[in-house]
């Protein structure tokens, strides 16, 4: 880490100055932990990356997979086998050249158990990777692939700046990470920011000279930044400032669709939430409408895919928010009524909603929730978790009992991590045999038809089988100063378009 | 008692009663929620006007008082008890206990009473309680200290000489003599300070977020970050709790100043 | 009776003795007395003897400090890598890296050792991989241009302030207790908004030209720099506590018999006045570092300082241990260190301390 001595006057040049023509300053609410795309766990390192590191392959800008690094791909018959041809053109930020090693190495090292990395879902599938030549590689999964260049999108580390394939944290190569994308990292500065500057020897030259990401963990406080003037983007715009910033003459406000959706889910682990008329009566309590309306625009859903989504289920219907029906199945779950209070045997039903503190807006959604509830009889008691504790008590111990929360997937929007029942990421416990060969159809299968088919219908039966009380997807905008044009934003990733960004 | 300990103890009355009024009231912070209302000014209904999910103001501000009095007067106690029984202790008796207690006090005071309360939350768990012994436990030196001082000086006075003539006991001579008479003002001072200092603990943490009083509880911590930069929202939604906070510190403080001057007098 | 009425301000603000020094807060007993007329060795070896007391006092307070942490840490429900978020994964590394196998006292004294050659683990989750030290030290340094000119502000500020207003009544005391009992946050927060509001609408309305330290507390600047400084200084009742402190020392000084007796004989009052001061003076300041480390995490925090109190704050956040252990080590040995020095500077100012009894 490269510590300037003279702090505060390197500070004072770089940071204070208004920004000289080409440097994007953007927010993020909090710093990445460490850049190196094999231990991402958080969006704010996963856009970094974005700038930094290339994969094989990569989406354009109708979400279709394009070569990247690769520069063409020949699949087998069976599916089993792809030859990819690389670029001959690439370097890394050091100056080396870009090799079949590296690819294999990425690969061996993700998959390496001593390496621990939390991305090795991403390579899991690939059963070996080989170096035919300089500029060749040859993949081998484990299942016919139908189409494995959208699983290519993972970011290529260079073999060169480690030891062997057990990756640690620990490793230098935190410290000065090279990667081949379009900036490379300059400086981690000691107010937290990350300075990177364009990289002239890339193959394809992006116009922005500079990029600066800045920590501001106030979430008030950027989009007020903005205004005055201090960042040029915003990557999530909250609710509340949209209204501001809309007005505002030297903001630009761009929407986009990210594959992710809030979601109410219940411990079914636990009583009463394993009785289906309990979940039933929540479901047709919950005044969906009323609860987005405050925190913003969006679309409300009904089970585990966005609106626009091939494999949402039109045919579907919404639960409808009908407390009469919610207390016929209150009563047939074994709840009576006690004047305005729902009474479970002697006590008082209570049920506890459990959020994650940094969910923006998730505040004032519990709030109203459990407001509602209230209203209809039901005593509620809120936790706001902080995100070790969320870590410990949801993922790992599954002790909750209702969470509020959201889940975003990639273009694939692959749940089976969500709702099979093996799946790493099935905090409710879900398990349905119909709804686990389904999925595992899903991924299995080559002929995209048949996949929408089972998907949509997994759709149906877990919308009928109400492990969670699917909410909306919230219509997200980032907001650009208007000295920044060409803007195309990648819905997950953000600066995948980044090369095209100009500034006056 | 000068005006300035009168305002305190105005004040100070006046916080106490919200709080009481508050702990009996069934206002319920929950059902308070009610957008269609939110952000609006003053008036006879809501007497500081509603934040922007539309709760009362002014009732969120009773409320908030019991987010720090227990834990205050936890902290109170929790200080007093051990820091005043091993100041007094070290204090009279001298020697090895005097040693070993004031080298446990010095350890104890070369932690920031900030970085103590702060890691005592982060391994035990967030809640106030918690934070309020913390904050006993980091006050206790000073407490100890300030006893120490005064009983170990005293204690050679002529009335010790003459009580111990009289054929009083060494206990009743410190629990009453030197302790009750000589020192209660002195710890009323410190236990006001630290009472302050477990507000200005609380009301920080829940404003800056992370640790502290979480939604929906209220805190005037949290009240304060939750309605600031809200444009067009009610300018007492944030100011009320600022206010709060600065007066009853400032209270405390003026208060306890006024048990010295009382002393001296 | 108690005659002399104590003076527990100044007791406060004398912070805790080192146990093993003498008792400086004895009231009054009189003009320093001559050294025993005797040979400088003899001098020498008080001097080296009565320093030797603080070195003595600061090994051991701070061993016994980071003996607390541990006990702290240790004795938290449950296990220890439970604490950590993705603990489990990592549980044989943590095991052999905490050494949770061995007994408490050799987990301690290695913890210890390890700290004084700068080991310090690595951060876990906070800036995973990262040598603690290395974070911390830069970090560290940025603090150091807060917390510094705060201390040497908040001195001065005090003594000019009491000197003033000791001869005066007490009422003279209420502003200044009015506007430093506010807290820290409270004090940035309104500084920082009335600012940036003024400002920007001045902006807006094309009066100014945009000023280089805008946005406040965006942008490093010397503005934001000052105001950190200002406010650490001042708010959560520091200045209040040192002015307070100061006051207390000057009256007791200068109603004190000695001055009569030097002004009796027509000498200057200043030679027995300041080292008279020095002594008590440098025990405000040392306490007075305690006070303001706590301060400086919420300055550094509300004001985007990213100095070691903010990075505190996030790894207790974040549960990274290694980063929390490692600051408060710094904190701790930076408290004792300052003690030591005040004890030093007492020792060499007053030469009642050197003799050798």
């Amino acid at each position: 880490m490269k510590t300037s001595l003279l702090l505060h006057a390197t500070a004072l040049a770089t940071l204070s100055m208004p920004a000289f023509a080409g440097t994007l300053r953007y927010a993020e609410d909090q710093a990445p932990g460490i850049v190196n795309p094999i231990f991402s766990t958080s969006m704010p390192e996963t856009r970094l990356n974005e700038l930094i590191f290339e994969g094989l392959y990569t989406d354009n800008q109708e979400l279709m997979s394009v070569p990247c690094l690769a520069e063409s791909a020949e699949v087998s018959e069976d599916r089993t086998e792809m030859l990819i041809h690389l670029r001959q053109d690439v370097s890394w930020h050091d100056g080396e050249r870009f090799t079949a090693q590296d690819v294999v190495f990425t690969i061996e090292a993700m998959k390496d158990r001593n390496t621990l990395s939390p991305e090795l879902g991403r390579v899991s599938w690939i059963k070996k990777a080989e170096i035919v030549d300089d500029y060749t590689v040859k993949l081998r999964f484990d299942r016919p692939e139908a189409r494995p260049e959208d699983k290519l999108l993972f970011k290529i580390l260079p073999a060169h700046g480690f030891d062997g394939t057990t990756v640690k944290r620990t490793d230098s190569f935190r410290n000065n990470p090279i990667g081949t994308g379009p900036y490379r990292l300059v400086r981690y500065n000691d107010d937290n920011s990350i300075s990177m500057e364009r990289w002239l020897d890339h193959r394809n030259p992006a116009h922005l000279d500079q990029i600066t990401m800045r920590e501001v963990s106030d979430k008030n406080y950027q989009a007020k930044l903005l205004v005055y003037e201090s960042l040029e983007s915003l990557v999530r715009v909250l609710p509340r400032d949209l209204a501001v910033l809309q007005n505002n003459r030297k903001v630009e406000l761009y929407p986009y669709q990210t594959n992710s959706w809030w979601y109410l889910g219940f411990n079914l682990n636990e009583e009463p939430y394993n009785n289906i008329d309990f979940r039933r009566a929540i479901a047709h309590l919950v005044d969906v409408d009323t609860l987005l309306a405050p925190i913003g625009t969006g679309d409300i859903l009904t089970g585990p895919y966005v609106k626009s989504s091939p494999f949402y289920n039109h045919d579907v219907p919404e639960w409808t928010h009908d407390p009469d029906l919610a207390a016929m199945y209150l009563e047939q779950a074994g709840f009576t009524m006690e004047g305005d209070q729902w009474m479970d045997g002697d006590e008082p039903l209570r049920i506890t909603i459990t959020a994650h503190q940094a969910l923006e807006s998730s505040q004032e959604v519990v709030i109203n929730l459990q407001s509602q509830l209230q209203s209809a009889g039901i005593q509620v008691d809120v936790g706001f978790l902080d995100e070790a504790t969320w870590k410990a008590r949801v993922w790992r111990e599954r002790d909750f009992e209702l969470i509020l929360s959201q889940w975003t997937f990639d273009r694939n929007e692959d749940i089976l991590d969500q709702f099979h029942k093996g799946g790493s990421r099935n905090f409710t416990g879900f398990s349905n045999a119909d709804v686990d060969k389904l999925l595992e159809l899903a991924r299995e299968t080559t002929d995209p038809q048949e996949k929408k088919t089972s998907l949509r219908e997994a759709h149906r039966i877990i919308h009928d089988e109400l492990p969670m009380v699917f909410l909306w997807t919230l219509d997200s905008y980032a907001a650009l100063s208007t000295r920044v044009g060409s803007v195309v934003i990648h819905p997950f990733y953000f600066f995948t378009y980044v090369g095209d960004w100009t500034m006056d | 008692m000068n005006a300035g300990a009168r305002f305190g103890a105005a004040v100070l009355a006046m916080v106490l009663a919200g709080w009481a009024l508050a702990s009996i009231s069934s206002y319920d912070v929950i059902a308070d929620v009610d957008p269609s209302r939110a952000s609006l000014g003053p008036s006879l209904d809501h007497w500081l006007g509603t934040d922007h999910l539309g709760r009362d103001v002014a009732w969120r501000l009773l409320k908030a008082s019991q987010a720090f009095m227990g834990p205050g007067l936890l902290a109170c106690t929790v200080s007093s008890l051990p820091g005043v029984a091993a100041g007094a202790l070290a204090g009279f008796f001298g020697g090895p206990i005097a040693y070993a207690l004031r080298y446990l006090a010095t350890v104890i005071a070369t932690l920031p009473r900030f970085v103590l309360v702060l890691l005592a939350i982060t391994i035990y768990g967030d809640n106030m309680w918690i934070l309020g012994a913390a904050a006993g436990l980091a006050y206790a030196p000073t407490l100890a200290e300030a006893v120490y001082n005064r009983i170990d000086s005293l204690k050679r006075d002529e009335f010790v000489l003459a009580a111990r003539a009289h054929g009083l006991g060494s206990w009743r001579i410190l629990w009453y003599h030197l302790l009750w008479i000589n020192c209660r003002y002195l710890v009323g001072r410190h236990a006001l300070y630290l009472f302050s200092y477990t507000l200005l603990l609380e009301t920080t943490l829940s404003y800056i977020g992370g640790f502290g009083v979480k939604e929906p509880t209220p805190s005037w911590g949290n009240m304060l970050a939750f309605e600031f930069g809200q444009r067009d929202g009610n300018p007492w939604g944030a100011w009320a709790p600022a206010l709060a906070i600065w007066l009853t510190i400032l209270a405390c403080n003026l208060l306890a100043n006024s048990l010295v001057e009382k002393r001296r007098a | 009776m108690p005659t002399e009425p104590q003076n527990d301000t100044t007791a406060l603000a004398h912070g805790i003795d080192s146990p093993m020094s003498p008792v400086v807060a004895t009231p009054f007993s009189g003009p320093p007395e001559l050294p025993p007329s005797s040979l400088p060795l003899r001098s020498i070896l008080g001097l080296f003897l009565a320093m030797g007391k603080p070195l003595v006092s600061f090994t051991l307070t701070l061993l016994g400090a980071l003996l607390l942490v541990q006990l702290l840490l240790w004795a938290a429900p449950g296990d220890p890598v439970d604490l950590v978020p993705n603990g489990e994964s990592m549980r044989s590394a943590l095991e052999q890296e905490w050494g949770l196998d061995k007994s408490p006292a050799r987990r301690y004294w290695s913890f210890v050792t390890r700290a004084l050659r700068g080991d310090l683990g690595y951060s876990l989750t906070f800036r995973p991989g990262a040598q603690v030290l290395s974070l911390m030290t830069p970090a560290a340094l940025r603090s150091l241009q807060v917390l510094l000119p705060a201390l040497v502000l908040v001195m001065p500020m005090g003594l000019g302030l009491a000197w003033f207003t000791a001869g005066h009544t007490r009422l003279s005391r209420r502003p200044i207790q009015a506007l430093s009992v506010t807290p820290v946050f409270l004090m940035a927060f309104m500084v920082v908004h009335l600012a940036n509001e003024t400002t920007f609408t001045l902006m807006e309305a094309g009066r100014i030209s945009r000023p280089d330290w805008f946005a406040l507390p965006d942008t490093d600047s010397w503005l934001k720099l000052l105001l950190s400084i200002l406010i650490l200084a001042v708010g959560s009742g520091s200045l209040a506590e040192v002015h307070a402190a100061c006051e207390n020392e000057i009256r007791r000084v200068r109603n004190s018999t000695f001055l009569d007796a030097a002004k009796a004989r027509g000498a200057s009052v200043w030679p027995h006045l300041l080292p008279n001061l020095v002594g008590p003076l440098s025990a405000v300041a040392s306490s007075r570092v305690v006070f303001l480390m706590g301060g400086l995490i919420i300055v550094e925090k509300v004001m985007h300082l990213n100095g070691v109190g903010a990075m505190l704050w996030q790894a207790c956040l974040m549960r990274d241990y290694p980063v929390a252990l490692g600051i408060t080590v710094l904190a701790a040995a930076t408290v004792a260190g300052t003690r030591l020095l005040a004890d030093i500077l007492r020792v060499a100012v007053d030469p009642r301390l050197r003799e050798i009894p």
